[in-house]
């Protein structure tokens, strides 16, 4: 009897034994492959945490994308932005051209501008070039920025002396997904024009 | 069969009975020999005896295999002249002739044999006897190797034999009373006769003892055709005394050079140093194992084998179990991390900044690239420029094109700004263009003082139109 008894208990603790270590065995690979997969997960949440930080960053220089593209308002935006701008450089604008616009999807972005003619009002030379890189520097400084695309500087001396400034500039705001597919959509053509 | 051909270096006598237990044991340098008395009543003898065995074994001093003697007056002897054979018929034949010749049946007796010149002396033992006398061994599982009569041990035990017709004569029992005799007779190292006499009921009577020895001596006589002319005495002699032993051949004390305190360890000794020099003694087989024993033992060491099994199987079962529960704990911790962090994941990607970065890093690259910057332009060139140029007209074109053109007092000095512009460095050793060249240079008088009208064309990027197709003057 306890000789049985004896071999029921070795039996079912050996039992007990190799299935608690079989279970062992594969919860321990479990929990390695989870272990390898929360440090993958971790790698990538790293990643998006630097692109989200990145994209702001960005969209601080930038300015965030728009939700919604009117060509019209922002045309005109541009062109009264453009004129602050001339003005507070006391450089008096000939003509602000809008030209036109464009949606660049590879960019995300619609690509705005307009062709500026201006001379400057100063006295000299020197303080038209002061007056000069006034403008440029707040060209750079707006939101986003104005990027100077093409510019031409020549001296002049009549109606008085001074610089003639030709520029063109543009304006490249990024836009969302939608308003892309939106217009994408309406248009059914690789470059929309105005 | 093992100790058939292997020659034992120490071997352990022992022999119980009349109220002792004797036994000569090996011992550093010699034997060690001890007489333990036996108090308890004769039918409980042997459970005292193997007590005493018992408390040996504790010490580790029963260690070398046994020779158990058994006492010559509970055996019978004789001597069968049987013709010469060979291998198992002989000692069938031998059994069978036994068994006749001593009227026993062969399911009560157990028998050995030795053989002699003239013949093979059988000795025969009740089965009944040998089993109570070797159940204390048999219980403590002791290695019996040898059963022999004390008898036939101390015959062989003599080195150096009378060469004429001799005897020993064993006298056995306590101090106050013989209980048995043996006689064994023989010529030289041949043994002819042995008989073994037992004084039931005719204790303290040496006078019939003696009679019988002379029965014995005279059969001796007739039989071989010649008298014993000398006996050796082993035992109490005093129990012998009798007023006819003078008829009897002159008797000395056998010579034993052994150790022991007393006749009967030093009979011990001898046998158990005749062994040791001729392992092929006769014997009787040693017991097998009884099964129930044999089956007690086996469950025992089965009962501690499974215990042992059982202990290390719960044992292993109890780590693993706990291990596995701490394991289940980390992975469930391990598993809601993993969510929380797809959770995470998921609410930062379903915006798809990876794109949207991209994009705008497209712009920025565009916007914060100084090659781009008509300001930061300006200012190199401003920099860069000799002081006996003057320039009237700056064009930035959008492919990278810069154009200058302008007045100088000399073509020295034209080269000189062509030369600078060229080694305009940014960035720690870039240059600013990529290439620079003179469109023309061209000299011109206005009242008395000459200038040279000039255009450089210099490329901010690699230039992508033809060289033919460079800027002219216009």
């Amino acid at each position: 009897m306890l000789l049985v008894t004896l071999v029921i208990v070795a039996v079912f603790g050996w039992l007990w034994g190799a299935s608690a270590l079989w279970q062992y065995q594969s919860l321990k690979a479990q929990l390695q492959d989870l272990r390898e997969q929360t440090a993958e997960m971790q790698k990538s949440v790293e990643r998006a945490k630097e692109q989200r930080k990145r994209y702001e960053q960005l969209v601080q220089e930038l300015g965030k994308p728009l939700s919604e593209f009117d060509p019209g308002r922002l045309n005109a935006k541009l062109m009264e932005q453009v004129e602050g701008a001339l003005t507070q450089s006391k450089i008096k604008a000939e003509t602000v051209q809008p030209l036109p616009w464009q949606i660049n999807s590879d960019m995300r972005a619609t690509r705005l501008s307009v062709q500026v003619v201006a001379t400057t009002t100063q006295p000299t030379i020197s303080e038209g070039l002061q007056s000069l890189t006034e403008l440029l520097m707040r060209l750079r400084s707006m939101r986003p920025p104005v990027l100077v695309e093409r510019l031409n500087i020549q001296a002049i001396s009549q109606p008085q002396q001074g610089l003639r400034v030709q520029a063109q500039l543009v304006w490249l705001i990024p836009l969302e997904d939608a308003v892309l597919k939106k217009w994408a959509a309406q248009t059914r053509r690789p470059t929309l024009r105005r | 069969m093992r100790h058939l051909f292997s020659r034992p270096r120490q071997v352990i006598a022992v022999e119980w009975g009349d109220g002792e237990v004797r036994l000569s044991l090996p011992a550093r340098g010699g034997r060690m020999t001890a007489t333990f008395p036996l108090t308890a009543p004769p039918e409980e003898q042997g459970f005292e005896v193997s007590r005493r065995l018992q408390e040996l074994m504790k010490r580790g001093t029963l260690s070398a295999p046994f020779c158990v003697v058994l006492p010559s007056h509970a055996c019978t002897f004789k001597l069968l002249k049987l013709p010469e054979g060979n291998g198992e018929v002989r000692e069938q034949i031998w059994r069978t002739e036994a068994a006749n010749q001593l009227g026993l049946p062969l399911s009560e007796i157990e028998l050995a044999f030795y053989e002699q010149p003239e013949g093979v002396l059988v000795v025969a033992v009740r089965k009944s006897f040998l089993h109570t006398y070797l159940s204390p061994f048999i219980q403590l599982d002791l290695p019996i190797r040898w059963i022999v009569p004390s008898i036939i041990g101390l015959w062989l035990s003599v080195q150096k034999p009378p060469s004429g017709s001799w005897g020993i004569l064993e006298l056995k029992g306590s101090r106050e009373r013989i209980t048995g005799a043996t006689i064994a007779l023989g010529a030289g190292e041949r043994l002819r006769l042995v008989h073994s006499i037992t004084l039931n009921g005719n204790g303290n009577n040496g006078e019939w003892l003696v009679g019988e020895l002379q029965r014995t001596l005279a059969l001796y006589h007739r039989t071989f055709g010649e008298p014993v002319t000398q006996l050796f005495l082993v035992g109490n002699r005093n129990l012998l005394e009798a007023e006819n032993i003078g008829t009897l051949p002159p008797m000395d004390e056998l010579p034993l050079s052994a150790d022991g305190n007393t006749v009967g360890e030093r009979v011990l000794s001898a046998i158990a140093a005749a062994i040791i020099a001729n392992p092929s003694i006769p014997s009787f087989p040693p017991p097998g194992q009884e099964p129930a024993l044999v089956w007690r033992r086996v469950e025992e060491r089965l009962v501690g084998a499974l215990t042992v099994l059982a202990i290390i199987g719960l044992t292993a079962g109890f780590i693993f179990s706990s291990l596995v529960s701490a394991l289940r704990e980390e992975v469930k911790s391990e598993q809601s991390l993993l969510t929380g962090q797809r959770r995470q994941l998921n609410q930062l990607t379903t915006e798809d900044f990876g794109a949207k970065v991209k994009s705008l890093e497209q712009i920025w690259g565009i916007a914060a690239n100084p090659r781009n910057d008509p300001l930061e332009l300006l200012y190199w060139i401003s920099k860069a420029l000799p002081t006996s140029v003057w320039v009237t007209e700056l064009a930035f074109l959008r492919d990278g094109q810069v154009i200058l053109r302008g007045s100088a007092l000399s073509h020295s000095a034209v080269t000189d700004a062509v030369r600078a512009l060229s080694e305009l460095e940014i960035d720690k050793g870039k240059s600013l263009f990529h290439e620079v060249s003179t469109n023309y240079a061209n000299a011109r008088t206005v009242a008395d003082r000459t200038f040279v009208e000039f255009q450089i064309t210099a490329w901010l990027r690699e230039r992508t139109t033809q060289r033919q197709r460079q800027v002219l003057r216009p």
